[in-house]
């Protein structure tokens, strides 16, 4: 399964992006977008899966330094 | 090389068969790039998708202050950037940078695309329903982000 993860950031920090994943994310896990690190907070499936994709929202913060 | 394997993991080629894919596979050139290298500009004419072979690309917007750029996400093997140029050839909505020596790519031309999809209407409905689906993926990602507190 390939997960298409949007990912939106608490803050207006970033303006959100979307990336392929080879592993569900989950909450707590940390994903680097652009140049520095964000933490999950939640993730949504909004949409049904289609195939071998699978389409998730994930929020995220920025890590604290 | 086959490009089929790393086709079947494109989510705007999802339902085509072997067959299907072997004629899009026939549209795409390879092109490698380096470190640093500018792939296209935030407002350049489009007309080419790009899915990434091997390496990796650097997604960026323009910022307010004059010449700076905000990175916004880094792309790998098995990525596509550049598909809304299939669509419309409207202004690229950011830049891609290369940023690793020896990336790989391969290439396909909007005009050849459209012609495929011309030609085998199959391949055309069921491209364009998934584009079609990967729009509205990016939209409700837009809508999320404008909920959230700024």
């Amino acid at each position: 399964m390939i997960y298409k993860v949007s990912f939106v950031v608490q803050g207006g920090g970033h303006p959100g992006a979307i990336q392929n994943m080879e592993k569900r994310p989950k909450e707590g896990d940390r994903v680097k977008l652009g140049d520095k690190f964000y933490e999950i907070v939640e993730v949504l499936e909004i949409i049904p899966s289609r195939g071998e994709f699978s389409y998730l929202h994930a929020t995220c913060r920025p890590v604290e330094k | 090389m086959s490009i089929i394997p790393l086709l079947k993991k494109v989510d705007i080629l999802n339902g085509l068969s072997e067959s299907q894919l072997e004629k899009v596979a026939e549209l795409c050139r390879e092109q490698t790039y380096n470190a640093g290298d500018l792939i296209f500009r935030e407002n350049d004419k489009s007309s080419e998708m790009y899915l990434i072979q091997d390496g990796h690309v650097e997604i960026t917007l323009n910022v307010p202050k004059p010449g700076t750029e905000k990175s916004i996400v880094t792309l790998g093997k098995g990525q596509i950037f550049g598909e809304m140029a299939l669509l419309d050839e409207g202004p690229r909505a950011a830049s891609a940078r290369c940023i690793a020596d020896g990336t790989r790519l391969w290439v396909a031309d909007r005009a050849d695309f459209i012609s495929l999809c011309e030609k085998d209407t199959r391949i055309g409905f069921i491209v364009m329903k998934n584009i079609a689906a990967d729009l509205a993926f990016k939209l409700r990602l837009i809508n999320l982000t404008r909920k959230e507190p700024g």
